[in-house]
């Protein structure tokens, strides 16, 4: 029963979708875009502020999922000025404890189009905005909150299919570059402040590849 | 003015070694047993690890971690793990592989029971102890300290 009502709706979608595609009017310019991806991340130069020192613990927290919504408004086609937010979370346990780690990310972009087709567009974005980590863990069932922000970076590169005037599909890479220095960690009723050592900081750099939805209007 | 900074420079000094802030106090350190100078336990579920906070002698901050091996060949631990808290006791006969018993258990200037302690390196060559303690409230303890001779 499940498999025959999960048959129709496909069929459903596909009977939509198809003509929507193949007969779809040429995009045109369009001034404004919000877009939205989903994917995965990993903080490639490692992280920290966690439970447990050992590099095998600190290698599973490194990769997790991501998100991304941003809006651009695009004075002219090739280029475009916008906002990009982008959120980071992975965790992991162990005998004695857990971790469970967000980053976020807001940033002013620019953007310019490297190729710029009917339908087809590769977009470059970059960026320097703030970054804000948290890490809700616990330590022996205690809990523990750690958190900290700097200031950050982006580059990113995304390719983009119009298959609408409004609605296009895209596959993007985003690279998120820095490192903080200190951290506040609250635990049994108290704030305590934490510092890395210059040469060994805690990285919050993060690599995304991600796929979406864009909408320009 | 001059006068100002001769007082207040040796005061800044001595606050600066009171506390080592590149130290978690929040989490456990490892086991092990390379002389790492960590000490670290639980107090009634709650993680208490040295190395961060200096313990005083009248105004002259000192080491955070002090294990001092003295002349009736027991080694007197004292560690201090929140400002104006300490932990100490004393590890009577140490000797590697050995289980010990540990007295005069102090927290916080309250007398707890005698309790153990395991001898996991105790290197007399290199003044490395290493070990597991525990006592009443105070379990899941360990410590990897290069130790000194009275």
């Amino acid at each position: 029963m499940k498999n025959r009502i999960y048959r129709y709706f496909l069929m459903l979608a596909i009977a939509i979708l198809f003509p929507t595609v193949c007969f779809a009017e040429k995009p045109t310019f369009k001034r404004h875009e919000l877009a939205t991806y989903f994917g995965y991340a990993n903080m490639l130069a490692g992280t920290g502020g966690l439970t447990n020192t050992s590099n095998s613990y600190e290698k599973k927290l490194r990769s997790g999922i991501s998100w991304d919504a941003q809006y651009y408004y695009n004075p002219i086609r090739e280029v475009g000025l916008g906002i990009l937010y982008s959120g980071f979370t992975s965790k992991a346990s162990h005998a004695t404890g857990s971790d469970h780690l967000f980053t976020h990310y807001i940033a002013p972009q620019f953007a310019g189009n490297l190729l710029n087709k009917e339908r087809w567009r590769i977009r470059l974005n970059m960026g320097v905005g703030y970054i804000r980590y948290f890490n809700d863990s616990k330590v022996y069932g205690k809990e523990r909150k750690v958190t900290g922000g700097r200031i950050a970076g982006n580059l990113g590169l995304r390719g983009e299919y119009l298959f609408t005037s409004h609605w296009g599909v895209s596959v993007v890479a985003q690279y998120i570059l820095s490192s903080i220095r200190k951290v506040d960690i609250d635990y049994h009723g108290e704030t305590i402040k934490v510092k890395f050592p210059s040469d060994n900081r805690l990285s919050l750099s993060r690599l995304n590849l991600s796929a979406g939805i864009n909408y320009h209007f | 003015m001059k006068r100002l900074v001769y007082i207040l420079l040796p005061l800044l000094l001595l606050l600066s070694c009171a506390e080592d802030e590149t130290v978690d106090v929040t989490v456990m350190p490892a086991e092990t047993t390379e002389g790492l100078n960590t000490f670290g336990c639980l107090i009634d579920g709650w993680v208490y690890v040295g190395g961060r906070y200096a313990q005083w002698v009248g105004i002259i901050p000192s080491e955070s971690i002090s294990f001092y091996y003295n002349e009736t060949a027991d080694m007197e631990v004292s560690v201090c793990v929140k400002p104006g808290k300490v932990i100490s006791f004393t590890i009577q006969q140490p000797g590697e592989g050995k289980s010990c018993i540990i007295t005069n258990v102090l927290w916080d200037d309250r007398e707890l029971p005698d309790g153990t302690a395991v001898i996991t390196r105790f290197d007399t060559d290199a003044r490395i102890i290493s070990g597991r303690f525990e006592s009443d409230i105070v379990n899941e303890g360990r410590f990897d300290v290069r130790y000194s001779i009275r």
